[in-house]
């Protein structure tokens, strides 16, 4: 049986880069819920070794809430297993920070071809929906739990797809696992409300078929629509819909221990501000406040079971493959699961959303240089050239990984750039430093605040900011500095 | 010179470079746009909804002749307004 877990309250999930809002909000912040693979690197594109970041970790360890793990990138809906150094990284990080249990998504992200070879999604795909998904993900949790010794929750996770007919219920599905395998449920109610509103099963007919004393966690999200689509964005506040929505199924939830905000850095300085935090964090607390108010003789969740019948023909690994493949932008019409998965709307969507999510991770973990591409090919033929890349090279879940890949990809092109390959040598060198935190010293003929202060500025440099000096720049970790030391300070993780 | 200070190298999650002193630049607007040169090294947070790193760095376009106007129509500027 998954250990008793403690009422914790109000959270918030910390990414690297709001440790200052989660510092300046403390006092509306009852735990601090942490996405650890955020913090962690891999040194290759190959490798499966896995570090994560001791100063986030030092930070989070010095905040005085209770922490929570949320996991990414390796979720329990998958019939692929993590690698044994996913669960040795992550036990050292739960030494480290202490959660009091850890958490993951009923999604899978990589599957496995018909050679055998296997392939990552980036984007969090919705199981099969038959009762060996149902044994899948019992399987995968019960693999963690051993892992990891800790309470474990599942999340209830998005599904862009439309309702197959023959599938298991969202409710029943959900319901399944949580019995067969002991686990708590981790409710992602925006994630339910982004569901309903894009077709699939209406929230409180799911929550009619759950076992409510398993939920232990709430987690809200703001979101915004896509061609049709209520995407589960991260985006901003919670919509006053789905704020009343909460209000009215806490009341009827005997063992809820936490309400968590989920917002993305990412929109800090785009319209999100601390303010809307603050008011976001305030409105849970009054949520909260109505937790478990039912008497227990009124109270409308029940676990009704579905009646609707399943087909149990279909296995995981099938199901894995096509999906996973008609994502990555394969398609096989003969196969007739990816000809049926092809007619769907949801599909296009979630191809757009992942070119979205690696052109993203691309222009980030190279950001000068993709910028100096750009200038010197014009949008047109850089986002040409980066579905060139996306559609004939393999997906990363991890940023420097990711860059690395990348960088091989510009180097193969001869793209005839000025300065190319030192803001490439640049900007891969500062990443290093950041993982490492050894110093590291270039050797670049250009001035590279010049060519710089032209990129931040969108303008393209001119051909004379080629000189026959040579530059000596060095790299290292930060350090605290003072108004007159001449230094660029720049961040290695995406910031507010 | 470049400007040395590896007493100090444990601290935060901030890298730093450091140039000859002779170098010309605005120390301010690099300072303040690069702060997310690197972006994300780890892996990406949960979400399912759009990765606006790379809507906002199409806030400026450029054209076949190499001209860059701002792309006032972008999800990204929308967003920033
Ligand atoms: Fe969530």
């Amino acid at each position: 049986m998954n250990s008793p877990v403690d009422e914790l309250g109000i959270g918030l999930i910390c990414f690297p880069g709001m440790e200052t809002a989660v510092q300046s909000l403390s006092g509306h912040i009852d735990l601090v819920e942490i996405e650890p693979q955020t913090s962690w690197f891999t040194e290759s594109p190959e490798s499966d070794s896995f570090r994560f970041d001791p100063q986030f970790a030092a930070t989070l360890i010095a905040m005085p809430q209770p922490k929570v793990f949320h996991g990414v990138g390796f979720p329990i809906g998958s019939t692929l297993l993590p690698p044994k150094s996913h669960f040795e990284t992550l036990n050292a990080h739960i030494d480290a920070v202490k959660p009091i249990y850890t958490s993951e998504h009923l999604s899978f992200n990589r599957y496995c071809n018909t050679e055998g070879s296997v392939h990552q999604t980036n984007f969090l795909l919705p199981p099969l929906q038959n009762q060996k998904g149902v044994e899948t993900a019992v399987r995968a949790i019960h693999h963690y739990k051993q892992q990891t010794g800790k309470p474990f929750a599942f999340e209830t996770g998005v599904n862009y797809l439309r309702c197959r007919p023959d599938e298991m219920e969202d409710g029943e599905f959900i319901a399944r696992i949580a019995e067969e395998s002991d686990a708590y449920i981790l409710l992602d109610l925006h994630n339910l409300l982004a569901n309903q509103l894009n077709g699939r099963q209406p929230v409180n007919d799911l929550l009619q078929q759950l076992p409510a004393e398993r939920i232990i966690e709430i987690h809200l999200a703001g979101g915004s629509w896509y061609q049709d689509y209520y995407l589960d964005a991260h985006s901003g506040v919670s919509s006053p819909e789905l704020l009343a929505l909460t209000d009215t199924i806490v009341r009827d939830l005997p063992c809820l221990k936490s309400i968590v905000f989920e917002v993305l850095p990412d929109y800090f300085g785009q319209g999100f501000t601390e303010s809307d935090l603050r008011r976001q964090l305030e409105a849970m607390k009054k949520i909260w406040d109505h937790r478990n108010a039912t008497a227990a003789h009124r109270r409308r969740y029940e676990r009704i079971k579905s009646r609707r019948p399943v087909d149990n023909s279909l296995i995981p690994e099938v199901w894995e493959f096509a999906l996973g493949n008609i994502a990555n932008s394969g398609s096989n019409e003969d196969i007739p699961l990816q000809h049926e998965l092809l007619q769907d709307p949801g599909v296009a969507i979630i191809r757009n959303l992942i070119f979205e999510f690696r052109a993203s991770m691309l222009v980030s973990g190279l950001k000068m240089t993709c910028r100096l591409v750009k200038l010197q090919m014009g949008t047109q033929r850089f986002h040409q050239l980066l579905k060139d890349y996306c559609a004939t090279h393999e997906s990363e879940i991890f940023g420097y990984a990711s860059a690395l890949r990348f960088a091989k990809f510009l180097e193969e092109q001869q793209l005839n750039i000025p300065y190319l390959q030192g803001m490439l040598d640049f900007e891969l060198s500062a990443a290093q430093t950041y993982i490492d935190g050894k110093i590291r010293t270039l050797h670049l003929s250009f001035d590279p605040f010049l060519l710089l202060d032209n990129l931040v500025h969108w303008q393209n440099p001119p051909p004379q900011l080629s000189s026959t000096i040579q530059y000596q720049v060095e790299i290292h970790p930060d350090a605290p500095i003072t108004d007159k030391d001449a230094l660029l300070r720049f961040n290695a993780v995406a910031h507010m | 010179m470049a400007t040395s200070d590896n007493t100090h190298v444990p601290a935060s999650n901030v890298v730093r470079v450091t140039i000859p002193a002779s170098v010309a630049y605005n120390f301010d607007s690099i300072t303040k746009v690069t702060q997310t040169v690197l972006g994300k090294l780890g892996c990406l947070g949960c979400h399912s909804g759009r990765d606006i790193r790379f809507i906002i760095e199409d806030n400026f376009a450029v054209d076949e002749k190499l001209n860059v106007f701002p792309n006032i129509n972008n999800v990204g500027n929308e967003l920033a307004r």
